[in-house]
Order: C-alpha cells, then sequence, then structure tokens
C-alpha cells in the first residue's frame, strides 16, 4: 500500500522538479546589450585620449563632408533644428540604445565610418560616448567642447592654439592661490590641503583590519 | 523493480548530464548597459557647486568628496576632507575597482560625489564605478573651475537680477570667506571639521562589514 | 536573486520563523519516510532496509542538481551561500563515533526526535543518552579542543579541493547515487525473497 502511493507522489513530485526547471531555463533573462570592452580596457583608452576629437579637426570632417566621419547629435530634435553640425545625425539621447541605432551603428562599423558623437558640452556627451565605447563600438569618438564650443568658435577653431578652452579638464585657475587669496594669510592654505589626508588613511587601515 | 523508477533514474541522469554542460555563471553586481543607461540619463546624478559647498558647510556626514583627480593636482588643493582617488589608479589588474576604493565607495547612506578640474574625468569613474553596480554616486557639475566661479570668487548679479539671485549671491559669498577663511575663527572650524565627519562614517562601514 | 537574506530581499528576522517551518518540513518528511523507526534505520547497515541512503542520496542529489540549475537560472548565487568550514580531524573522528551511535542505537539526533513524537520509548532513551552525551562533551572539551579544531581547512568544497568544474562533479555524483539506488533495490530484492 505505501509503496504504490509512494511512487506516486514521487511521479508528482519528479514532474513539479522537472518542469521548475525547463520553466526556469525557458524565461531566464537573456542580456539585451553585452559589454564588449572591460573596464581595463576603457580606462586605458580614455588615457590614451584617442577617443577625442578637436573642434578645428570636427570643422574640417564636417566641411568637406568626409565620407570616413559621421557626426551623431545626441540632443533633442527641437535644438537640434536650431542648429547642428553640416551633415549630422539626430539621434536623440534616449533612442541610443534602441535597436534601429545600434544597427545602423554597426553598420557604420562595418564600412569602417568613425561615429563621432556630441552634445551641447562634452559632458552631456560623455557617459553616452562611454556606453558605446563599452558596447560593440571602440572606435567612437567625442567632439571635444560639444556643440556650444563649436558654434561658437567656427571661425577661429584651430589645433594649433596653446591650450584651447575646450581642453576642460586642465585646471583654469591655481585653486591654492584663489583659496589663500580670499582668506588672510597663506597658513590657511596649507591646513586646508593637509588636513583631508590624515584621517583618510587612517580610515583605510581601520576598514581593512574590521572586514569578515 | 517499478516502471516508473526507470523514468525517474532517466529523468535525474539527463538532468545530471545537463549540468555537466552549464557554462558557468558570472554573479556580479555588474549594472547591464541598459540599467546603466537608464541611470547616466537621470539628471540627479550630477549635483551643483552651491548644493555641495553647502553641505560641506553644515559639516553633513552623508556627503563623501572623492577627486579624481591626478595625486600632484590633489596635493596642491582639493576640497576639505576630500580624498583621492585617481581615474588612473581606479581599476586593479583584474580590471575591478580596488577594494581599498571600494570601502570608501560602497558605504550604505553616504552619497559619494566625485569633482575634477571639470566634470569629465569625474563623470568618467562615475561611469566606471556605476557599471560595477555601486548606488549613491554623484558628480559636480563644472568641477573646480566652476567651483572657484561659483563659491571662492563669485560674481555679483546685476542690479536687475530677481532677489533669488541675490541671496544665491549671499550665499556664495558667505561660503567663500568659509572655504577661503577669512577669519581665523572660521579656520579653525574648517580645521576640525572633516575629523568628526570621518568618524561617523567609521561606524557605519563597521556595521556595515558583517 | 537568491540567498534571499544576504542578498537583503529578507529580512534577517525572519531566520528564526523560516527554521521553524523548514524544521517542520524536516520532521514531516523524515516520519513519512519512515525515519522514526529504529530498525528502518539501522536496516541499512544490515543490509535488509537501504531506505535510509535512498532518501539521503534523493534528497542530496535533487539539491544538488536544483542549485546547480538555479545557479545557471541565476536564481541564486552559489558563491555567496553559507559554506560550513571544514575540520579534517574533527570530521573523521565525529564521523566514527557518529557511526557506532548510529548502528548501536538506530537512531540519528533528527530522527530520535521524530521518534519520540510518534511516542516510540526508544527513542526516548536514546534522546536521554544524546543529552547526557552533550553534557559530557561539553564538561570535556578543554581537553579535546585541539581535535576538534584540527586540520582546519576553511570553508572548502568538494569541487574546490578537487578542482574540477560544478558541473561535472555534480554529474559524477549523480551516477554514482543511481547506482547506488540500483545496486541496493538488487540486493534488497534478493534479501526480501530469503526473509519472507
Amino acid at each position: 500500500m505505501f509503496h504504490a502511493n509512494n511512487s506516486k507522489r514521487l511521479t508528482i513530485t519528479a514532474i513539479a522538479f522537472v518542469l521548475i526547471i525547463i520553466v526556469g531555463l525557458i524565461t531566464m533573462h537573456k542580456p539585451e546589450h553585452i559589454y564588449k570592452l572591460n573596464p581595463a580596457d576603457l580606462v586605458e583608452s580614455i588615457m590614451m585620449k584617442d577617443g577625442e576629437l578637436t573642434p578645428g579637426k570636427a570643422v574640417y570632417y564636417a566641411e568637406e563632408s568626409n565620407p570616413d566621419f559621421v557626426f551623431i547629435d545626441i540632443r533633442n530634435q527641437y535644438e537640434f533644428i536650431k542648429g547642428h553640425i553640416p551633415n549630422a545625425i539626430n539621434i536623440p539621447l534616449t533612442e541610443l540604445l534602441s535597436k534601429a541605432t545600434l544597427k545602423q551603428f554597426d553598420k557604420y562599423s562595418e564600412d569602417s565610418v568613425t561615429i563621432v558623437i556630441y552634445g551641447n558640452s562634452q559632458t552631456d556627451a560623455n557617459a553616452p560616448w562611454m556606453i558605446l565605447k563599452q558596447l560593440a563600438y571602440p572606435d567612437v569618438k567625442i567632439l571635444l567642447g560639444g556643440f556650444d564650443y563649436y558654434s561658437k568658435d567656427h571661425a577661429e577653431t584651430g589645433d594649433t592654439a596653446g591650450m584651447p578652452e575646450y581642453y576642460v579638464e586642465i585646471p583654469k585657475y591655481d585653486y591654492a592661490a584663489i583659496a589663500a587669496e580670499t582668506s588672510s594669510g597663506d597658513v590657511t592654505g596649507q591646513d586646508v590641503k593637509a588636513e583631508p589626508v590624515l584621517p583618510v588613511r587612517k580610515k583605510k587601515k581601520t576598514v581593512a583590519s574590521g572586514g569578515c | 523493480m517499478n516502471k516508473t523508477y526507470f523514468v525517474l533514474i532517466f529523468i535525474l541522469f539527463a538532468l545530471g548530464l545537463g549540468a555537466l554542460f552549464l557554462p558557468e555563471t558570472q554573479h556580479n553586481k555588474e549594472r547591464s548597459p541598459r540599467e546603466l543607461f537608464l541611470a547616466m540619463n537621470n539628471p540627479s546624478r550630477f549635483v551643483t557647486t552651491d548644493q555641495v559647498a553647502k553641505k560641506i558647510i553644515e559639516a553633513d556626514p552623508t556627503l563623501f568628496l572623492i577627486d579624481t583627480r591626478p595625486f600632484d593636482q590633489y596635493e596642491s588643493y582639493s576640497l576639505p576632507g576630500a580624498v583621492n582617488i585617481p581615474l588612473e589608479k581606479l581599476l586593479d589588474t583584474n580590471g575591478l575597482i580596488f577594494s581599498e576604493w571600494m570601502d570608501y565607495l560602497d558605504i550604505e547612506g553616504v552619497n559619494a560625489v566625485f569633482f575634477s578640474n571639470s566634470d569629465i574625468t569625474a563623470d568618467q569613474v562615475w561611469v566606471i564605478c556605476s557599471r560595477q553596480g555601486i548606488d549613491n554616486l554623484y558628480v559636480m557639475k563644472g568641477g573646480l573651475n566652476y567651483w572657484v566661479e561659483t563659491i571662492l570668487k563669485p560674481e555679483k548679479p546685476v542690479q536687475s537680477a530677481p532677489s533669488e539671485d541675490f541671496a544665491l549671491y549671499d550665499f556664495r559669498k558667505g561660503a567663500s570667506q568659509f572655504f577661503g577663511a577669512g577669519t581665523i575663527s572660521i579656520e579653525a572650524e574648517v580645521i576640525s571639521e572633516p575629523v568628526p565627519r570621518m568618524r561617523k562614517k567609521k561606524k557605519t562601514v563597521a556595521s556595515g562589514g558583517c | 536573486m537568491g540567498p534571499l537574506i544576504t542578498q537583503g530581499i529578507i529580512n534577517p528576522e525572519w531566520n528564526f520563523v523560516i527554521a521553524l517551518v523548514i524544521g517542520i518540513a524536516f520532521g514531516y518528511i523524515l516520519e513519512a519516510s519512515g525515519f522514526s523507526s529504529s530498525r528502518k534505520i539501522a536496516g541499512v547497515f544490515y543490509g535488509y532496509d537501504f531506505t535510509v541512503l535512498r532518501v539521503f542520496m534523493t534528497a542530496v542529489v535533487v539539491a544538488m542538481v536544483g542549485l546547480v540549475y538555479f545557479n545557471y537560472m541565476g536564481w541564486i548565487d552559489l558563491s555567496l551561500i553559507f559554506i560550513l568550514p571544514t575540520f579534517m580531524k574533527s570530521v573523521i573522528v565525529g564521523g566514527v563515533l557518529m557511526g557506532f551511535g548510529f548502528v548501536l542505537g538506530g537512531y540519528c539526533p533528527g530522527t530520535s526526535f521524530t521518534g519520540i513524537v510518534i511516542g516510540k520509548l526508544d527513542a526516548l532513551f536514546f534522546t536521554g543518552g544524546l543529552l547526557i552525551g552533550v553534557f559530557i562533551f561539553s564538561s570535556i572539551f578543554p581537553w579535546i579542543e585541539a581535535i576538534y579544531y584540527g586540520g582546519e581547512m576553511g570553508a572548502v568544497t568538494v569541487t574546490e579541493a578537487l578542482g574540477i568544474s560544478r558541473g561535472l562533479f555534480t554529474f559524477l555524483f549523480v551516477i554514482a547515487s543511481l547506482l547506488a539506488f540500483i545496486f541496493t533495490s538488487l540486493i534488497q530484492s534478493k534479501q526480501k525473497k530469503t526473509d519472507l
């Protein structure tokens, strides 16, 4: 009696078990996009600065409508209509990862056309540029200075200038001097400098020893 | 032997055989490109210099400043209480964020704010850290250049400007004095200020550890 | 997704509630498998009843296959689950002792409680002995501490120690347990003929 009952129960549990696994396998999450570039390579590429396009070159490529370069405008369509780089293609930021866009990008990279992406400022285009770089397009370039700089200094942009304004990461001011200037004396500057370092070092040690 | 047992044996064998061919899955907190994209499109990831200045003056323990510039620049000047995590030293040889940085970045209830001379490097660090699944990361819009323009050397609004602009100017003027430390009494506050803030954070780390 | 508590999906406060529910289920399954009878349990040592082996092997194999698949499907992260640290010396000594107790008493700690629940006197005696054993163990613990913590290997799994993949080990274990099932059922069918 027990035996027959048992085998029936067994069958039911076995079927349930197999069903759970089958359902799990079917509904398994498939990634929509896959990173091709690991973070280390990304940092290396950023440090090499090979993904940057200066406005001077951009003007040159855009005006002679160089077929090896395509400009992608990630601003919204109203801003695009108000003004854009000649022959640029408008792909609003929200559409950046859509299937159609990526298909278009795939075609560009097949034809070895360099994609140059720009927004109003370099900051606006920076994260989209990095995301495209990490997907399948390691050669995507970013327009330094963005459209603001491009439209403003269209006439006199040249790569010859010593420290052009579009290299925004270069310190514009001598911070320490300014901090000292607004204060009464130079003692303060040193204090501000030295102070943050000390508690940090201490904290580092505590964390390491406190770990599990 | 019962017939059903043969079926059961077969099922188990098939599942075992399947397990043999299952690839190893990587479980990490890494955000998918879509999630990263959504996070990056959220404008609230940028904070203004005024917000940062206000929090520093208030000695807000939830604020944690991270200087992403190279060490020599950090050494010559940085915001009070900031820690230096340069972009080029962010990752270890495995392409992961150094675990000691993670102790700063991945703290619950603490908002890490990246800054650099502008906001490009800070934003790049943000993207890399955000891809690794860390929450509560922010970028200071405009960076230190804008910090100088707005906080250290605020520009007086024109006479016809709305009253809010004057209120903002007054705040910035005060902040400028605070950071430049015009008088010795305020300066003393600047020195003592980072220390208690760090201690509070230390506690958070310890309790979050285990 | 899982492990649920480690990943913060369930609060750690629920630990005891979950433990209670799982404990009740475990006790029920033990009783339903006939483990409240010391004869059935000791049978595996004398070779007339292999229910113990089959039940435990089935549980292990099902859990193993399930976890491997769930890990693949992303439902559980096997790198986050708690693994008891291995102390090689105490495992060997304790295993031998436990084996003797198992054969002599006909119960293991868990099954002795299911035996008490359905009113078995021998289970009651066994549990009394168990408590005395616990008392003796804690009294002499300072002397046997070296053995207790001997041969520490850390939280190591079989696959890590052998350096083989999880899938391969699962497959080998499934084969081994299937062979064990078939082999024991052959022995048992012969036994029954002579017994009955």
